[in-house]
């Protein structure tokens, strides 16, 4: 009895002698450079798409985009566009300068894209975007956290301290970006359980004006004590209350070096940003109140829109003698709120035009200047977005052709097919190099 | 590349291809497939003569090993496969030997058939086989275990190597 490799040598030695086999040499030297040949075609493909992948993500790039030339004068552009999640912000490729206009964006990160909205600058100068990184910036769901300088050259923020405990819209105090320089102030409120803001405003340029709330703990639980609006110029180290701003009045506008405060019906004040010292009371009858009133830089007219529904007409007059004579400055109900005045004779509105119909959307409405004389409207931006803020010195001067910002490529998206690429060239040139027959 | 190169591939062909022919019918039961895979081998081999044109010859059995079986890959489509094998030959005489062991091998499956092989024919260890193909130890184990279960079948008369068969006899596990 044999052994399996015994018997296996045994079958093995039964093959025929082996005749000559000329020539495997060259075809080696064949097969080699086959191999050689498709090495290179799946190379250079990847290669190619490599570069293709590259030139569309540069042309998207903020650099592949050429910014306006710079005016020698900021000006509002003709109209804003939505910009990409995947912009650059102020951190990586520095401050914007003036500014024209702030709106807002969710901001894509490797996790994806977030549902709280950051602020997106818009030069005045180059019409360029870029996100505004503004430190400790309270992470609200809206865009009160924000106020954007009548020149453009700061933006007023609410920021929470690293660390804070605080949550919902509860911040730690006041801060003020300089959108040329980049320059953070800040400002710690009183208050370990933090505050509720209700208004941030620029009372001018150089005021940065704030109502408030501070958060307390009692015994029946946690509330809120009203505070004293406060007002920081910015040629001060810090905020000062306004002390004489009647405790009976809330804060719903200002103008420069004013604040206007209101009982919540009819009856409003003036008061200054020194020491909040009433400087001039009116009164506008209205049964069903009125929207927050915009003060002319005098002081000497006010522009409002009824209370009852929007969108409403709005209304002009003199704000002496009191009662306000109002009178009727546009006759169709197409304007969905007073925003500033631009001049005496002006004042900025989100107004939807006639020809829209009954199809009334806050998101189809332009922001336009009307003249409280005439009631002649100009429709300044276009399709204006509902969270813009504009710088609203700007308001009155001749607006520029805009340029479309840059649509980055999500970076994620640009990952993923590099690494695809290779992925893929690899699969082929393995499946290549083994299926390719000599 | 050179004419030494050359030089030296066609001595090393022409010393070693009957040893790689018979190893090759083993691995294909087929005097023509065995001519084919040895030359498949050797071209194969070319491109890498320089690497290993001073002990090529592990290199082009690892190739004669690996291609045998995908060859089987590439062909099985338009291959049957049959519980039965055509002929039975009886167990009487050398040549009735043969061609019942050619047979139970052609029943097993390429990588069967060349585990067995390398491990019966060859003398390689597990590890050493496992290395050649290009598998798992574990792989190379089960592949004997199942291929030498099915070689008794077919052979009664089949002895083994004890030192060779201790670990692929082993019972399988539950």
């Amino acid at each position: 009895m044999t052994t399996l490799h015994d018997r296996l040598v045994d079958l093995a030695e039964a093959v025929p002698v082996a005749l000559p086999a000329p020539g495997l040499w060259d075809r080696g030297l064949r097969y080699r450079r086959r191999r050689q040949v498709g090495t290179a075609v799946v190379l250079a493909v990847a290669v190619a798409a490599f570069a293709a992948l590259g030139s569309i993500t540069w042309l998207r790039s903020p650099q592949a985009v050429e910014p306006a030339p710079a005016s020698s004068e900021p000006a509002l552009p003709n109209r804003l566009f939505v910009p990409s999640p995947w912009l650059p912000g102020t951190r990586d490729a520095g401050p914007l300068g003036t500014l024209a206009a702030v709106v807002s964006s969710g901001r894509g990160s490797w996790s994806g894209i977030s549902e709280q909205l950051a602020p997106v600058g818009v030069s005045g100068v180059t019409g360029e975007y870029r996100f505004l990184d503004l430190p400790g910036l309270v992470p609200e769901p809206g865009f009160g956290s924000w106020a954007l300088a009548p020149d453009g050259e700061h933006v007023a923020y609410l920021y929470r301290e690293d660390g804070a405990d605080l949550s919902g819209g509860l911040a730690s105090g006041l801060a003020v970006y300089d959108t040329s320089t980049g320059d953070l102030r800040r400002h710690r409120l009183p208050g370990d359980r933090g505050i509720l803001a209700n208004k941030l405003l620029w009372a001018g340029d150089d005021t940065v004006v704030l109502s408030y709330g501070t958060v307390l703990s009692t015994d029946e639980g946690i509330g809120t004590e009203i505070g004293t609006p406060l007002a920081w110029h910015l040629d001060e180290s810090e905020p000062h209350s306004l002390t004489g701003f009647p405790r009976n009045r809330s804060l719903v506008g200002a103008g420069p070096g004013f604040v206007v405060g209101t009982n919540d019906t009819d009856r409003f004040v003036i008061a200054d940003t020194t020491t909040g010292a009433v400087r001039r009371e009116f009164r506008m009858d209205g049964k069903n109140g009125w929207f927050p009133p915009a003060v002319a830089d005098t002081q000497a007219q006010v522009a409002v829109m009824p209370g009852n529904r929007t969108p409403n007409w709005v209304l002009a007059g003199a704000t002496a003698p009191s009662p306000v004579q109002l009178h009727k400055v546009t006759q169709a109900r197409l304007t969905f709120a007073v925003l500033a005045w631009a001049d005496d004779q002006h004042v900025a509105v989100r107004q939807q035009q006639a020809e829209a119909g009954e199809r009334f959307d806050v998101a189809l409405s332009d922001l336009a200047l009307v003249d409280v004389a005439t009631g002649d409207s100009t429709v300044v931006l276009h399709d204006a977005p509902s969270d813009v803020q504009v710088a609203a010195d700007l308001l009155g001067q001749p607006t520029v052709e805009a340029v479309e910002p840059p649509h980055p490529l999500d970076p994620r998206r640009v990952a993923c097919l590099g690494v695809g690429i290779v992925l893929v060239a690899g699969w082929v040139l393995i499946l290549w190099r083994r299926r390719v027959r000599p | 590349m050179s004419d030494p190169d050359q030089h030296g591939f066609e001595e090393f062909v022409a010393a070693r291809r009957p040893a790689l022919l018979r190893t090759a019918y083993l691995l294909t039961g087929s005097h023509a497939d065995a001519e084919d895979l040895v030359q498949l081998a050797l071209v194969k081999t070319v491109p890498h003569w320089g690497r290993i044109a001073d002990r090529p010859e592990p290199y082009v059995r690892q190739v004669l090993a690996r291609e045998s079986v995908s060859r089987w890959r590439r062909r099985r489509w338009r291959e049957t496969s049959t519980e039965v094998l055509p002929e039975r030959p009886s167990a009487s005489g050398d040549l009735d030997s043969r061609l019942a062991l050619r047979a139970a091998l052609g029943s097993l499956a390429p990588r069967q058939r060349a585990v067995i092989v390398l491990r019966y024919y060859e003398d390689l260890t597990e590890k050493e086989t496992a290395s050649v193909l290009g598998i798992a130890l574990g792989t190379v184990k089960s592949q004997a275990r199942d291929g030498l279960a099915k070689l008794r079948a077919l052979l009664p008369d089949l002895e083994l190597d004890e030192s060779v068969t201790s670990a692929a006899a082993a019972p399988r596990p539950r």
